[in-house]
């Protein structure tokens, strides 16, 4: 989808709001007019800008599928714009720009088995490949599900590990970094558990998101445990305003996160300078 | 067309007389400053060799803009898209390699998506040049590709000649002007044409732009960015006056009622320009800055568009208030390909 100008945003309204975690809430919407949410296609890996009229603008991955009707967004406190958007009730409106970015490559995914590593708010974007992935079960081989944070209030989307646990060939596992009363699953960092997995790199496709410490150590593990550079795919974030590559500030060398990424193969980040 | 004469005494009368149908706007001379404004403005038009402060991008990428507003009243969800421009515009005076900024901006801001206020005001902004020997000891624009003496992309060029200013068409656009000033235009002696066909650039053509590595491994650990963010002060003069610097910001405000969206001059010179809400910052340090910025214009742009991003107009060295200028870099930076071999100092 492409508005009439490129910074004027697409009227939509919040069709729902959710806790997914202590500092996370999960919104849903519906574009006003028709048209735009037809023009809005997308797939696992894009972001759209949200504006809050009034407050300003902030890149949000998509972490609805778009196998299912729901667009949805995973959002965390953390800034003026984010912290408006949770003041957000059923009803409100907000503006939506998008989709932008690359996407997850699913297309060479398919016949492969997949391990998806996430931790905390890093799942946002994941879950949209995971549903996806769950949604066309027959095309991927084996999924596994690595995901973390530091404490159980802080795992997301908690309501779906069920299904995710339930669907033919999927296993998740999850974790938290310490103790923690009423918790009686693994305790311990992400980069362990996968690890302790132990599942060999032949044919699968590895998806890493989350706080750049787990990615930094969950890499090396990985490339202890053999897996080739291609094969390694992770999704960053950088500081994006217009989305399409003109503002100038998401560049990584000549690179720009908002065109180029927000997608990455590890091959393709270690030919870039290291500023990210 | 045949290129006409306007006597120098006529200039300002033939300006307002098209100004008539049309936003004009020149080079005027105020409180010291010389800047590109809207005629008639209090202050002296200046058509001669000297630069704006600011450069001609301010009339293509305002410093500030509205985006769109929109009504905060329940039930309201429509946005006024605010319009760039209301009467085609024609701009006096410009330099080349003011000019030649425009063909480098052209591959972002046109690239798709559009900035569709960019595209309006190149699409309905005739250029009349002022042809120019580049004789400022910061100009080394010829070193840039550029002819000062014979501006490309320009509808009219003027050429000083004397008492007079020599008018030449280019484009049909640049025709439509010469039609409107038709009835004040003389034909050129032959004394005339003779002198704007000598008119030459003097300006430096040796800062070897081309012999910048094209990898950016050989550049990235260079000690010249030590070097550089040691003097640096980061006041961010050399990104807002360099003519082909193009960022922005994006900013949104509420004022009773109304929402509206702007978009501003932002520069790689301040450390806000890449934090995160959450505090992460990929370019934390004045060195990473200093390097994103020579290596935007040096490195990135070229390996993007086939070449650098700089005009060569030296007003980055001029007002930079601790004396760095692109050429100095430049010329550092083409010494050496082994990082080992870029010494910072001893210049």
């Amino acid at each position: 989808m492409m508005s009439k100008h490129l910074l004027v945003p697409e009227s939509a309204m919040v069709r729902g709001v959710r806790d997914v975690t202590e500092d996370t809430v999960l919104i849903d919407v519906v574009f006003d007019e028709k048209e735009a949410g037809d023009a809005f296609t997308y797939l696992p890996g894009q972001f759209a800008e949200l504006t809050m009229f009034g407050v300003g603008e902030c890149p949000i991955s998509i972490t609805s599928t778009p196998t299912r009707q729901a667009l949805e967004f995973a959002v965390r406190d953390v800034g003026n714009v984010s912290h408006a958007i949770h003041n957000l009730q059923a009803g409100d409106r907000l503006g939506v720009r998008g989709p932008f970015g690359n996407c997850f490559p699913v297309q060479d995914m398919v016949g492969k088995d997949i391990l998806f590593v996430a931790g905390g708010i890093g799942l946002a974007p994941v879950r949209s490949l995971i549903n996806y992935a769950l949604d066309n079960r027959s095309e991927f081989g084996r999924i596994d599900i690595v995901y973390g944070a530091r404490t159980p209030g802080l795992l997301c989307f908690s309501g779906e590990y069920d299904s995710w646990r339930r669907a033919p060939r999927c296993r998740l596992h999850l974790t938290v970094d310490s103790e923690a009363p009423g918790w009686t699953g693994t305790v311990g960092f992400v980069p362990r558990v996968v690890n302790d997995l132990g599942l060999e790199p032949g044919g699968r496709v590895v998806v890493v998101c989350g706080p750049p410490v787990m990615i930094k150590f969950v890499l090396a593990d990985l490339a202890r445990a053999g897996y080739a550079d291609q094969d390694v795919i992770t999704t960053l974030e950088l500081k994006m305003k217009c989305g399409v590559g003109k503002c100038g500030r998401c560049n990584i060398g000549s690179k720009y996160v908002c065109l180029d990424g927000p997608v990455f193969r590890l091959s393709d980040l270690k030919a870039l300078p290291q500023e990210f | 067309m045949n290129p006409g004469c306007l006597d120098k005494a006529g200039i300002e009368d033939a300006l307002m007389h098209l100004a008539a149908s049309r936003d004009v706007f020149a080079p005027v001379r105020e409180g010291g400053t010389l800047e590109f404004r809207r005629l008639p403005a209090g202050g002296l038009v200046f058509l001669g060799p000297e630069k704006t402060l600011l450069p001609l991008k301010t009339l293509y990428l305002p410093m500030t803009e509205d985006v769109f507003s929109r009504c905060m009243k329940a039930g309201e969800t429509g946005m006024e898209i605010a319009a760039p421009m209301e009467r085609d515009r024609v701009v006096f005076g410009a330099l080349g390699c003011d000019i030649a900024t425009l063909h480098l901006l052209d591959p972002v801001l046109l690239g798709e998506p559009p900035d569709e206020a960019y595209r309006e005001r190149r699409e309905r902004t005739a250029i009349v040049a002022l042809a120019c020997k580049g004789e400022g000891p910061e100009c080394f624009c010829s070193s840039c590709d550029i002819d000062p003496a014979c501006p490309g992309g320009s509808d009219v060029v003027l050429t000083d000649v004397g008492d007079a200013f020599l008018f030449d068409a280019l484009t049909e656009k640049g025709s439509r002007i010469l039609e409107t000033l038709d009835g004040r235009l003389r034909e050129a002696t032959d004394d005339e044409l003779a002198t704007a066909r000598s008119f030459d650039s003097t300006a430096a053509d040796n800062i070897p732009l081309a012999k910048i590595p094209e990898d950016f491994a050989d550049l990235w650990e260079a000690d010249l960015w030590d070097d550089l963010a040691s003097r640096c002060i980061g006041c961010g003069v050399c990104t807002l006056l360099c003519p082909t610097c193009y960022c922005f910001d994006v900013q949104d405000e509420q004022r009773g009622t109304e929402s509206k969206r702007f978009k501003t001059w932002d520069s790689c010179m301040f450390s806000e320009f890449t934090r995160m809400a959450g505090g992460d910052n990929p370019r934390d340090t004045k060195r990473s800055r200093v390097r994103q910025r020579f290596l935007h214009k040096l490195q990135y742009y070229s390996s993007e568009h086939g070449k650098a991003a700089c005009v060569g107009c030296g007003r980055c060295r001029v007002h930079c208030p601790v004396g760095i200028g692109i050429d100095e870099v430049i010329t550092r930076l083409a010494r050496g390909k082994v990082p080992g071999e870029v010494k910072g100092g001893g210049e």
